[in-house]
């Protein structure tokens, strides 16, 4: 590793995401979602100005925020407790980054960039996958998509550094966001009813 | 004046207005009516670059608009677009009236449209993908209701769409790249396999099209049936226009050959499941499918024919499908539940309805004396040397035709004694002239489709 310091944020970001995967309430998560965002933020720093890597890291929070204030009516996932599930869970993960960590390398070759930004991009990338694939509610999906593309703004930050493109990157962040708490007020009424 | 503001920034505006407005329906529909014809009409006669004179005064029309750095770009070859998207617009704005459109449908729809013009304006064309994903969040609140729980189709149509905004963000960047390079095939071809996933998640191709028949299933028939008939062929000309800009890729021996497997297998796998079906708005979903894969298979074909065979469905396609969607809205309307157990013997109580129905589907099918037959049968005489192409799309349209026939048997069920026609005077005014128009189209091709296109390329000095 060039950059041995790099190796905080990283753990940083694999933390959250198990905590995003495998905690059973969704404030955690939400939290968890949120302090991705500043292990994200040290590894933008390193390739884009540190105003950009703000804007990312507010709109980051910004989501967060607004995914928070409408948590959804029940406060616990559906189907936490079952304890095999949640090491299938890690294992899963697991698995995910360590095709992440292979495929780092030789993409950083191609991207001309650091590897382990790619890395880091690409697990937050392949866990939102995961997330997508393994839960299908309202809530959890934009949680899904949403770590895909924070995993992609860090995979894209490193090549593109136009501000236009990242600035309209952020906002469809922060769109998604906002669609989010609608789906999830609509939930959170229809489920009320 | 520029191009992109009259087509971009007016709609993008007027948008925003009517959804401020939407108590006022009736206002909203006639200014938007009006503003969309209008720019249909300059998009027929007005050249791009030239003026247009009030008097004394004079407006130049330019091609170009920078903003924020990026260019916007919309020249004379791009008003078929222009006219299409306009048109198509007015009349899904004319319809909406008659059937019934949820208030937020003239807004919404309207930013669609400019967003849709945007993205095929933007360069670099990578901006495209960022404005898509816009569109996918804007027509979100389009389908969904407060009063109904968020579906599954919903949550499909999100997550596919989505995904191919990364695909083809990293696609255009490495294709970019490689401008500087272009002997470099290993990167070239990452870059062809990153757009193939992007385009088929745009597209819907199988195995990600999931979420078509499931939204045509749960949402409002008019505003999916809007979203379903404008978005795949737009994105098919934002490929387009992707594809010639690319010259390497234009001219590789195995574009045609992917483009032609993609179109038959999505009108197979459309055509099977729609024989399989007993729901008529899930049916409506495949249909779109095999009709995206019929005009992929158009754009397979050698550049000048392909084209122009795809630029000429396009007409039978908005009529079609504005029926199939009518008569969807029209079950709606009067509380008809669209599965075949409960239609059975509907026929003699809605005659005219379900045979604009059925003009509708065998015009999409290409059955002889139906609107799509003559582009049929000039797709297969492009096609003659990919046998095994021909015989799959067959089966395919076979395959709907099964479920076409599954249906006017159930409708024919001896319920009632009597024929009457329940159709209201509106309905009548909407599906006479198309079922009209697709014989006609049908009977007479080089008239109704041939001359329109004709009429269109001497305006827009395409020919």
């Amino acid at each position: 590793m060039a950059n041995w310091v790099n190796i905080f944020p990283i753990l940083l970001i694999l933390a959250c995401l198990i905590a995003i995967i495998l905690f059973s309430n969704w404030r955690r998560t939400v939290v968890a979602l949120a302090v991705m965002y500043i292990g994200s933020f040290f590894l933008f720093l390193q390739v884009v100005p540190i105003t950009l890597a703000s804007v990312k890291l507010i709109s980051g929070w910004a989501s967060a925020l607004l995914l928070v204030l409408l948590l959804p009516v029940q406060i616990r996932k559906p189907e936490t407790g079952v304890r095999s599930k949640l090491v299938f869970y890690l294992f899963a993960l697991v698995f995910i980054w360590i095709i992440a960590y292979l495929v780092a390398k030789p993409a950083s070759t191609i991207m001309q960039s650091i590897p382990e930004i790619i890395f880091a991009g690409l697990a937050i990338f392949g866990t939102g996958i995961f997330l997508l694939g393994i839960r299908f509610e309202p809530y959890s999906v934009i949680l899904g998509i949403l770590l895909v593309f924070s995993g992609f703004e860090l995979l894209y930050a490193s090549v593109e550094t136009s501000v236009l493109i990242n600035g309209l990157l952020a906002a469809i962040n922060l769109l998604m966001a906002l669609i989010g708490s609608l789906m999830i007020d609509i939930t959170n009424q229809v489920g009320a009813e | 004046m520029s191009a992109p503001l009259l087509w971009i920034g007016i709609p993008f505006l007027a948008s925003i207005g009517a959804w401020f407005l939407q108590d006022k329906r009736r206002l909203v529909f006639y200014l938007s009516a009006g503003l969309f014809a209008l720019l249909g009409l300059t998009a027929m006669v007005q050249n791009i670059g030239g003026v247009i004179r009030f008097g004394s005064a004079t407006i130049e029309i330019k091609s170009t608009v920078i903003f924020m750095g990026r260019s916007f770009i919309l020249e004379n070859k791009d008003r078929f677009f222009l006219a299409f998207v306009s048109f198509a617009m007015l009349f899904w704005i004319l319809g909406s009236r008659i059937s019934q459109a949820p208030a937020k449908f003239l807004p919404i729809s309207m930013m669609v449209v400019s967003l849709l013009t945007a993205a095929l304006a933007v360069e670099p064309f990578l901006y495209s993908a960022i404005l898509m994903e816009l569109v996918v969040v804007v027509t979100l609140p389009l389908l969904m209701s407060r009063d109904k729980p968020i579906t599954k189709g919903i949550l499909h149509y999100l997550i596919y769409q989505s995904l191919a905004m990364p695909f083809i963000l990293l696609a255009g960047w490495i294709l970019s790249g490689s401008q500087a390079n272009p002997a470099d095939a290993k990167q070239l071809q990452i870059a062809a396999l990153l757009l193939a996933i992007g385009f088929a998640f745009w597209l819907g191709v199988f195995p990600f099209h999931v979420w078509i028949p499931e939204l045509a299933e749960e949402s409002q028939a008019y505003p999916i049936g809007f979203l379903l008939t404008l978005l795949p062929p737009v994105s098919l000309m934002i490929i387009l226009k992707f594809i010639n800009g690319l010259v390497w890729l234009r001219d590789t021996s195995y574009l045609p050959v992917i483009l032609q497997i993609v179109g038959a297998v999505m009108i197979v796998t459309g055509g099977l499941w729609a024989s399989m079906q007993t729901n008529l708005k899930k049916m409506f979903g495949y249909i779109i499918l095999i009709d995206s894969g019929f005009m992929l298979l158009c754009i397979s074909v050698s550049a000048q024919a392909g084209l122009e065979l795809f630029y000429l469905s396009l007409i039978p396609h908005v009529l079609a499908m504005a029926i199939l969607v009518y008569a969807l809205a029209y079950f709606e309307r009067h509380q008809m539940e669209p599965s075949l157990e409960s239609l059975r013997g509907e026929m003699k109580n809605h005659p005219v309805l379900f045979i604009a129905m059925f003009t509708a589907i065998f015009s999409i099918i290409g059955l002889p004396f139906f609107a799509s037959f003559s582009l049929h049968l000039a797709l297969f005489e492009n096609l003659t040397a990919q046998t095994g192409v021909i015989v799959w799309v067959l089966i395919g349209y076979f395959c709907l035709l099964i479920a076409a026939f599954r249906l006017l048997v159930v409708l024919l069920e001896n319920k009632y004694s009597r024929w009457r026609i329940s159709e209201s005077n509106g309905d009548l005014f909407y599906l006479v002239p198309g079922i009209f128009f697709l014989l006609m189209m049908g009977i007479f091709p080089r008239v109704f489709i041939g001359g329109v296109w004709q009429t269109f390329a001497a305006l827009l000095s395409l020919s």
